[in-house]
């Protein structure tokens, strides 16, 4: 099924085969990228789990056209990063337990704390933000807490 | 065997004393020479720049080749140094400098724009997504940390802020990084001209330059004379 085609419930985590996790908060996020995205195939085997914890896998993706109008992806091309509207091609999978989600995403964090806080801020400021993305009872928690990125920049 | 009288100085042949002043004698000779020959490095510059006064004259850049930038500038202070006019091949050695730290601003520029970095960041702007970006492209290394130019000032790495965008991060060895607002490892906190320089971008700093010498250069051709025109051609009979 189409990714235009589904009901999703926003935001929603994607999780790739390498582990990095990624954030959509509506379907222009979702639908859109940069050409690194396409060229090195970023989305494939990608995982999206939307806030009621639906889960599907993309297979393949599909460029259909600018992501934006021409005014504005000349001037993204320019001074910062040229937009593709995409349509994902998805496999529904299981539903993912929120606690699993949760600990996918702490891993990922704890993998990448370089991002999140300096190097003597583990205990300051990584533990608390693991806390509390523990304690987090939403995607939209998650996400809010993390400022996930999504392919718009790739 | 003869005695000799005790309590008085004798004389004793020394062959090889002999040998060793004569010795001492020439390297002192030679040193002596070497030293009216030692010229200091300074009187070695200000020979060469007397050498090229002195020396065949360097033909101006026409009004094209002066337009070249850094080469019409670096060209012109030659020649004013040649004619002595120092003043002239100061303010001309600036403009060149100004002319090239763009250049090197750009340079920069275009690596990061071949790796997706541009000025703007689209998608999440927040500290960690910048971030992300930034080492997921090879532009900051173990090692490195990267700066906010503007300082977040307690806002939050997940918080998105205009002063996450690219244009505004520096990417910089951590002791340095940690030296704009502290003492480490040992090392004191840097002064405040040390903050400006290091805790700014490239970009940051050449465009006030570039500005400025533009801006001189602008000012410097509106004074400066016109040309007197040559006499008036003779008219044909």
């Amino acid at each position: 099924m189409k990714s235009t085609e589904i009901d999703f419930k926003y935001p929603i985590l994607g999780f790739c085969k390498d582990g990095d996790v990624w954030g959509f908060p509506d379907l222009n996020t979702l639908t859109s990228c940069g050409p690194r995205t396409l060229k090195k195939g970023m989305e494939d085997g990608l995982e999206l789990v939307d806030a009621k914890q639906r889960r599907w896998v993309v297979r393949s993706i599909q460029r259909t056209g600018r992501g934006e109008p021409l005014w504005l992806w000349i001037l993204s091309a320019m001074l910062s990063t040229r937009q593709s509207r995409i349509e994902q091609e998805l496999e529904a999978m299981p539903p993912i337990p929120f606690d699993k989600l949760k600990e996918r995403v702490v891993v990922w964090v704890e993998a990448n704390s370089e991002n999140f806080c300096l190097s003597d801020e583990i205990e300051t400021e990584l533990k608390p933000l693991i806390a509390k993305v523990r304690a987090a009872k939403t995607n939209k928690r998650i996400f809010d807490l993390l400022g996930l990125d999504s392919f718009m920049a790739y | 065997m003869a005695l000799m009288p005790r309590g008085q100085p004798r004389s004793v042949p020394d062959l090889a004393g002999d040998l060793y002043d004569r010795e001492m004698a020439k390297l002192r000779a030679q040193r002596r020479a070497e030293d009216e020959d030692y010229h200091s490095p300074l009187e070695v510059v200000e020979g060469a720049l007397h050498d090229f006064q002195d020396g065949p004259k360097i033909k101006r850049p026409n009004f094209a080749q002066s337009m070249v930038p850094m080469v019409g500038s670096g060209w012109e202070a030659v020649a004013d140094l040649q004619d002595r006019n120092y003043g002239g091949a100061a303010f001309n050695g600036i403009m060149a400098v100004a002319e090239m730290l763009p250049v090197g601003v750009a340079v920069k520029g275009l690596r990061a724009a071949g790796k997706g970095i541009g000025i703007l960041k689209k998608g999440s702007v927040t500290a960690g997504a910048a971030a992300k970006k930034i080492r997921r492209v090879g532009l900051a290394g173990p090692g490195q940390e990267i700066h906010h130019t503007i300082p977040l000032r307690g806002t939050g790495r997940s918080v998105q802020d205009p002063r996450n965008h690219y244009a505004l991060l520096k990417v910089m060895p951590k002791a340095d990084h940690r030296r704009l607002t502290g003492k480490w490892a040992g090392e004191p906190r840097f002064d405040p001209l040390q903050r400006a320089w290091h805790g700014t971008t490239d970009w940051m700093k050449a465009v006030p330059v570039g500005v400025a010498g533009y801006a001189a250069d602008s000012w410097e051709n509106v004074k400066r004379p016109f040309d007197h025109p040559g006499p008036e051609p003779v008219a044909r009979k």
